[in-house]
């Protein structure tokens, strides 16, 4: 094999993606599989370490790690030369690869808009980083969590679509 | 829907449906 040639630069970017993925979908599964489930047995008085110091953190890296999976994802396909196939859903070329590749592409950008445009402004004001009323603040925190939840269950079946494209296509 | 995902042992499994649909589909297509 050559290095530094197209197919390298291609796999680097591949390499970039599932980096950039394991952290987004490992810091979602953090969140739905540890903390959301743990907060309750917390003792109220220790429950800012999560709120004020860990979760933020966790979000800063869990919302930009989403940014840079779809990009680089995006620039995998465009450099393989599928894009415009797999994003039709294979539709006109009929190549299971494609089909497969594409319903896990939207899945993921579907879960990408959600992080941006629902998890991360509601948990801003769940976490009191913007202004927010108590009530508002219970009615967010009830928002990103459904959303949050939402992304897990779109997660299982976006994994298999992207595994499945690389391996049974 | 709100309570399948307020359900952390339910949304699994809703993940996995999908998914089974998601084959099924395949399957019938290819």
């Amino acid at each position: 094999m050559e290095y530094f040639d197209y197919t390298w630069v291609t796999f680097m970017f591949r390499w970039g993606h599932v980096i950039a993925g394991v952290m987004w979908i490992g810091l979602l599964w953090y969140f739905n599989f540890v903390q959301i489930p743990s907060m309750p047995k917390i003792p109220d008085e220790q429950k800012p370490a999560i709120g004020k110091v860990i979760a933020p953190a966790a979000l800063f890296w869990f919302r930009w790690a989403a940014v840079a999976t779809i990009a680089t994802g995006l620039v995998v396909a465009e450099f393989n030369g599928y894009i415009g196939d797999a994003l039709i859903l294979g539709i006109g070329d009929g190549v299971a690869k494609h089909t497969a590749i594409g319903i896990g592409m939207w899945l993921g950008i579907i879960m990408m808009l959600n992080v941006w445009g629902i998890i991360w402004p509601n948990q801003k004001k769940a976490l009191g980083m913007v202004e927010a009323s108590a009530d508002e603040k219970k009615a967010a925190g009830r928002t990103a969590m459904l959303a949050s939840r939402t992304n897990t269950m779109l997660s299982i079946p976006m994994l298999y679509a992207m595994v499945s494209a690389q391996n049974l296509y | 829907m709100a309570s399948i995902l307020k359900s952390l042992p339910a949304t699994i499994i809703a993940g996995i449906a999908l998914t089974a649909i998601m084959v099924v589909i395949m399957i019938i297509i290819y």
